[in-house]
This record gives C-alpha cells, structure tokens and sequence, in this order.
C-alpha cells in the first residue's frame, strides 16, 4: 500500500481518534485518587479500543477470503487494515499506562510490538518497493514464470551460439564468442539463483561487451549484444525474485505473529474479565 | 508498448485450399451434369477441376462432419436425410452469484429472484446451413436438395455444427471453387432462392428477435417479395449518405458497418448472420448514416422499403422494437464518435491503445504484484481468471491481459455460429452455443480470450453425442457490468488496479502530470 493523498482520511481519523484518546488519558492520569491500570474503567475502554482495532484489522484475512462478496473495496479494507493496526499501539499504552504488567502480559506486549513493528516494516517495503522494481525490472514477468523464462532464455542463447559458431567444428575467429559463452554465459544462465556474476555488475559489463566485440569480427557484434541481452534480462529476473521476496517475504512473520497476538490478547481480555 | 495498429480485415484463410479430393468417388462431368442440381454448370469448369467434386454415402449414424473443425467443402444433399445439432453443452463460465452481500441478503429476506446473469436474446442459433437450431433443442433435420457448409467452404471458417446422417445419406461435396461457379449458375440460384423462401425465411424471420410477432399471412405475402443478394468480400451493400430503399437480414457472413471519419473510417460494429440493418435510416426516413460492407461472402435477405414500411405500421410491437434498436445504435454511435474526436488518433495508434475501449490498467508503482485481481476475478468467474497480470507497459502502467473491448472488435469476425457479440454496453459477451472453436481467441490480436475446459453440465436437449467429452468454450473479461465494479478492481489491496475509458486517461496522459496522486478521470 502507497502512503500518499488517497490515505489522507484515515490519516486525519487516526489523528483525531489519536488526539481524542490523548487527552482522555491525560485527564484520567491527573486524577491521584483513580490511578489508571488495565483494570480500571479507563483502562478497560482504552483496551477494548485496542482489542477493537486489532479485530477490525485482522478482517481483512476474511475479506480477501471472500473476494465474490461485495463488501468494499479491498483497499478500503487494508488502509483500515494499516491505519487501525497503528492505532491500537497509542491504545494498548493507554490502556496500561505505560506499563506491561507481570510477566505474561509483559510477554503479550513483546508480541504485540513484534507484531506492529512487522506490519510497519511491511508498509514501508510496500510504499517504496514496487517503484523499484518497476524502474529495475523493465522486463517484468509473473514471479512464478521466472524459471520457465530463465529456461527459455538458456535454449535462446544456446540456440544463438548454435546459429553464430556452428554445432561442431568451430571456425578459429569465432573461438572467442564460444569461449565466453562456455566460460561466463552459460554458468550464469543456468545456475538457479546467479549471483555475483559479471553481468550484474554495471561497471564491468560493458568493459567486457566492448572487449569481446574488439576480439570478435565486426558481423558477429550482433551476436555479442544478444548475448549480453539475454544476460541482462536474467540478471532482471533475479532482481524480480529479489524484490518479490523483500515484498512478501515480511509476510511470513507478520501473519503468524499477528494471529499469534490476536488470540494471546483474546485470551488475555477473557482472563481480565473473569477476575475484574 | 509495440501493438500492431489494428486494422479490419477478413480473416485469414486458416485452411489451405485443396486442389482435389481424394475421397468419396469422384464425379465425371457427365455424372455431375446429369444431377439436376448442376444443369446449365460450365462442363469446361469440371474438366479443368477433375476430383473437386465427389459423391459420398453415409451410413446412418456417421457424421459428415463435425462442428470446430476447420473445412474447405460444402455439402449437397441427393438423397436421405440428416441431423445437424451442437454438441457443446450449451453453457459458459459463470459468475458467481452476482451482488454484494447485502443485495443477497435483500434477495434472501426478499425471496427475490436473482438476476439472470444475461438473457440470451436469441430463439435461434445460427448456423453454416439452410436452417437454425433451437436454443432450446439445438437439432434440425436437412434433406434431399439442402446445401450446408458454405461459410466453411467460402470463408475457411470453422464448421459450425455437427451433421450425422439419419438415414443412408448421398452427399455431392465440392471444392470452393465448384461452389462458387454453382452460386453464378442461374438454376442453381434460382432453386436455392425457392427453397430458401419455402423453408427458411419463416425460420430466419423468427430468429430475429425484432422481428419476431409478425403474421403468418404477412410472412407468405412477404414471401415472394424479399430478395436474396449475394456480396463478395469488400462489396460494398451500401453507402454512408445513400437514400435508403430496404432492410436486410444477414443470412450468411459478415458484415462490417463503418463510418467515415477525419481519419480513417470508424468500424461501429460486425454484424453475423441472424442480425439485422439498415432500420435507422428507414424509420426516420433520412439517407443512410453508416457504410454497410461485406467482410466475407455475405448473403443478405432484402427487404424492399415499402415493404418494411407495411410491417412496421401493420406491426406495432415490431416498430417499437426496432426504433428502440435505432435509439441504441444511435447512442452508440454517438458514444463512439464523440470518443474518438477528444484525442489524437494519431499518436497512440501505433501502441494499439486507441483500439480499446476500456482498458484494465495495474499501477506498477502501487501494485506488489501480489495477485489479488487475479484471484479476484477467478473468484467471481467460478475459478476461471479472465486476465493475466502480464502485458506490455504504458508510463507506469501495465495493460492487463485482459479484453479491452475493442472499437473494432475482430475477436467477433468469423464466429461460426454467432456467439460472439457486443452488447449495448461495449463488453465482449460470449453465449453459451459457443462451439469451442477458439477462432475468435485467434483473432483477438491481444490474446485477450482464452478457451476454457468446461465440466460437464450432463447431457441433454436430445442431440446425440452431446455431453461426450468436456468441450473447451471461449471466454473473455464481460467487465462485471452487472456487478458495479470489475472483481479484479475490487479485489485489489493497494488500489492499484483500474478499469479506465482509456481516452479520457489518455487525454490526460498527453500532459505532464508531476505529482499527480489520483486517478485519473476515467478510472473506475
């Protein structure tokens, strides 16, 4: 999700509820009389708010289950996803005072943090990402086609050798080309996660077209430019999958601990009410 | 960004043409003059096409041929009779229940019917033979004298129904071009014209569903008075600004209505056989306002303007119809015009975006490419996605695999059985007799229709060998009119998919918009 203009209402929603839940907890605190726990009226409002937000951002789980229900927009559902997310942490402070409690709720609250400070992780790499990745990966493919275009890629340059310097037999000048291609291009076209290799580097690699085109006769520079296209949308690939992982991968962390701090909030809310 | 400029055409032969058969018993031209069918045909023209016709005989049950499958013959009958049905299941990749939640739960406390998805308009479904099929029973019965397959000879289309012989069967088969010299041949015409006004024009008159309401005694009184007219590729039927002096019926082929424009001529629809034109300029009695052109070889029933103007004032319901068909057309062609006036036609013609009329655009600076239109749109279309989040690149957008509703729609060109239609809203519809040919995904130059295997419905409506194996059906993007907002747009957590009236956004594309944070107008 981009933070930009189109978040400006939950921004000023959020802000508000925010400054409103501020100064209830300002005014609660200054009382001596009613200290401000967990277990006080305040305390409980401010987390049932919290216990509030969490539930209502955790919908959006239901809702991308139920995509042929027209309950609003999913993007509707993810910004009250995020915004309300960030709420509940101002929320869950009031509602302690500040303070974690014994062990169990210090626990919760360990969780909780690991929890939110994921999902923020999660919507920075959201915002900034897929810019990147539009600017990096000018050939884009879907992520789970990657392995099938690396292959088709591998048959191509394969096949462009075949085309450039013959099956068998090659002919002295175009020794060079294959000898590249057997040494630099074919390794790094088949390796399943190409790394560190020459053709990712921006420097290097047009130092080494240009002195491979200096070692090749002026006909074949074509082919010396597909090569290295080839390799580039490789090295675009694996710039994809990279990102793609980055975007997603957060993910894998977030969801579980999130659940996680959903049901131990649960259970912690249950287990208030029954000794209030 | 590198899409062909989109320009109509008859589609490409997809057969090759053969020379000769080599099977069935080949005909001499004695043997072939002495039919009754072929008196007065060139004998010089058999000599010079030795094996370009055969006589065939077919055993009851065995099929003379089968719907989808390319074919360069056309078929008389001499003897026995056949059976010509589909055997696709009727039916289509549906929409899950349609509405939000709170509609169902209207529909539920309501105990209010849930809206039909989209009503078939048609009775019959036309097919590359004398008769139509019911929809409701897609089987018909040809006989001694019935000529069938003359799209799939002339045009190279697809079979378009499945005939198997009833009883023992004698067929002559001929090449295109012992087709085409029998089309000049006068007896021929003359008994093909005969046969036509007997049997089918009651047939043809009721599948039009204008039409339908008319008097049995005013069809017989027509009866004599239409004419049948025959077009070759690129024949003009007539003009923009012709006085108008009839209303024709499609009866075989394609025709393509255009309207001249700064520029090049806008295409504002394909009509198949079973459609109808030439209404508007009649009923306002004003000069044509669109050119009428055969695509491929079309055969058009004529009839006469002081015959349409009885029907239309003996026929109220008819006349109703019809001026609602010329409001609508009216519109959209008014829509068309308008839209293409607001931008330069010139600068986007060559990225082939000028062509769509709406188009599914992902936000790549907003979207992470977590497939949730995707799903989105599988999970509104019974587990089918009608896109692919793949496509070719426009600033920062990506075009969707997905139907752009095209100006000049050529998935629509060359259907064998008419399946393919826009509706008055633009969206691309495909009805459920599709026959699984996947011409029309072919012709889609954006490979916007896939074709889908679809499970088994059971067999019924009584033709034989239906429901025999899954058939793959034709399906495309309908844009969830009657839904609001397309699944895949909805469906999308970072709001980065938008389904937009691509001039409108285009329009705005044209300028440099630094910081602009918003959609832009167009996008839904």
């Amino acid at each position: 999700m981009r933070i930009d203009a189109r978040q400006r209402p939950w921004i000023v929603g959020c802000s508000a509820t925010l400054l409103v839940a501020t100064g209830c907890w300002w005014l609660v605190r200054r009382d001596p009389l009613a200290p401000l726990t967990g277990g006080s009226a305040w305390g409980l409002a401010f987390g049932i708010a919290a216990l509030a937000c969490m539930v209502t951002g955790a919908a959006l789980t239901l809702r991308k289950r139920r995509k042929a229900w027209r309950l609003g927009k999913t993007s509707r559902w993810l910004s009250g996803h995020v915004w309300l997310g960030a709420l509940s942490l101002p929320l869950v402070l009031f509602h302690g005072d500040f303070a974690c409690g014994g062990s169990l709720t210090s626990w919760l609250m360990a969780l909780f943090l690991a929890s939110w400070a994921s999902g923020v992780v999660g919507v920075a790499l959201q915002h900034f990402l897929p810019r990147v990745m539009t600017e990096q990966v000018v050939r884009e493919t879907i992520y789970e086609q990657i392995d099938h275009v690396a292959q088709l890629l591998r048959e191509e340059a394969s096949a462009l050798i075949e085309k450039w310097c013959g099956a068998k037999a090659p002919h002295p000048e175009h020794a060079p080309l294959r000898d590249f291609y057997e040494s630099q291009v074919r390794p790094f076209l088949a390796a399943a996660r190409p790394r560190a290799s020459l053709f990712e580097q921006r420097s290097t690699a047009p130092m080494q077209r240009a002195h491979l085109k200096r070692l090749l006769p002026a006909p074949m520079h074509e082919a010396v430019d597909d090569l290295f296209d080839l390799c580039d949308e490789r090295c675009g690939l694996e710039q994809q999958r990279r990102l793609h992982h980055w975007l997603h991968g957060w993910l894998l962390f977030h969801v579980p601990v999130s659940w996680a701090t959903l049901a131990a909030t649960l259970f912690h809310a249950l287990g208030a009410l029954r000794y209030l | 960004m590198s899409a062909e400029p989109v320009t109509a055409a008859p589609p490409t032969p997809l057969a090759p043409v053969e020379q000769r058969l080599d099977y069935g018993e080949p005909l001499s031209p004695d043997a072939v003059l002495a039919l009754p069918l072929f008196q007065g045909f060139s004998r010089s023209k058999l000599e010079k096409n030795p094996g370009a016709i055969v006589r065939r005989v077919f055993e009851p049950g065995e099929l003379l041929c089968r719907e989808g499958e390319f074919g360069s013959t056309a078929f008389v009958i001499l003897e026995g009779s056949a059976e010509v049905y589909l055997q696709a299941t009727l039916g289509r990749v549906q929409k899950q229940a349609s509405g939000g939640f709170f509609r169902r739960l209207k529909q539920v406390l309501t105990r209010a019917p849930a809206e039909a998805e989209t009503a078939t308009p048609r009775r019959y479904i036309p097919i590359d033979a004398p008769v139509d099929l019911d929809s409701q029973r897609p089987i018909a019965q040809l006989g001694a004298g019935d000529l069938f397959g003359e799209m799939a000879c002339l045009s190279f289309y697809p079979r378009s129904a499945t005939v198997r012989a009833k009883t023992r069967v004698v067929v002559v088969e001929m090449l295109r071009n012992i087709l085409v010299e029998l089309q000049r041949n006068t007896t021929f015409r003359a008994a093909l014209e005969e046969k036509y006004r007997a049997r089918a024009l009651d047939q043809h008159l009721a599948g039009v569903p204008l039409l339908q309401g008319l008097s049995r005694e005013f069809v017989d009184a027509l009866r004599p008075r239409v004419k049948l007219l025959r077009f070759d590729p690129g024949q003009v039927i007539f003009k923009e600004g012709d006085v108008a002096d009839g209303f024709f019926l499609v009866r075989i082929g394609f025709v393509k209505v255009s309207k001249h424009w700064p520029g090049g001529d806008m295409v504002l629809s394909y009509l198949p056989r079973g459609s109808c034109f030439g209404e508007m300029a009649l009923l306002s009695s004003v000069p044509r306002n669109a050119t009428c052109m055969a695509l491929d070889h079309v055969e058009v029933v004529k009839i006469e303007s002081s015959d349409f103007a009885e029907m239309v004032a003996r026929f109220p319901d008819v006349r109703a119809r019809l001026a609602t068909l010329a409001t609508e057309r009216a519109a959209q062609n008014a829509t068309l015009a308008q839209r293409g006036a607001s931008v330069d036609l010139e600068q986007f013609l060559s990225q082939g975006l000028m062509q769509a009329q709406n188009l599914l655009l992902l936000d790549l600076d907003r979207c992470t490419r977590c497939d949730e239109c995707v799903h989105g749109c599988a999970s509104a279309h019974e587990g089918v996605t009608r896109l692919i989040r793949d496509g070719l690149r426009f600033d920062q957008y990506l075009v969707a695999t997905t139907c752009r509703t095209c100006r000049d729609p050529l998935c629509m060109v060359g259907c064998p059985v008419g399946a393919i239609r826009r509706k008055e809203s633009l969206e691309i519809v495909i009805e459920d007799w599709c026959i699984g040919c996947s011409l029309c995904a072919k012709q889609c130059p954006y490979g916007n229709i896939s074709m889908v295997e679809l499970a088994e419905a059971g067999a019924g409506a009584g033709a034989p060998e239906r429901a025999a194996k899954p058939k793959t059906k034709a399906t495309t993007c309908d844009l969830c009119m009657d839904q609001g907002e397309p699944a895949c747009v909805a469906g999308c957590p970072h709001d980065a998919a938008h389904r937009v009236d691509p001039l409108k956004f285009f329009e705005q594309r044209l300028f440099p918009l630094q910081g602009v944070t918003t959609p832009p107008k167009g996008a839904r």
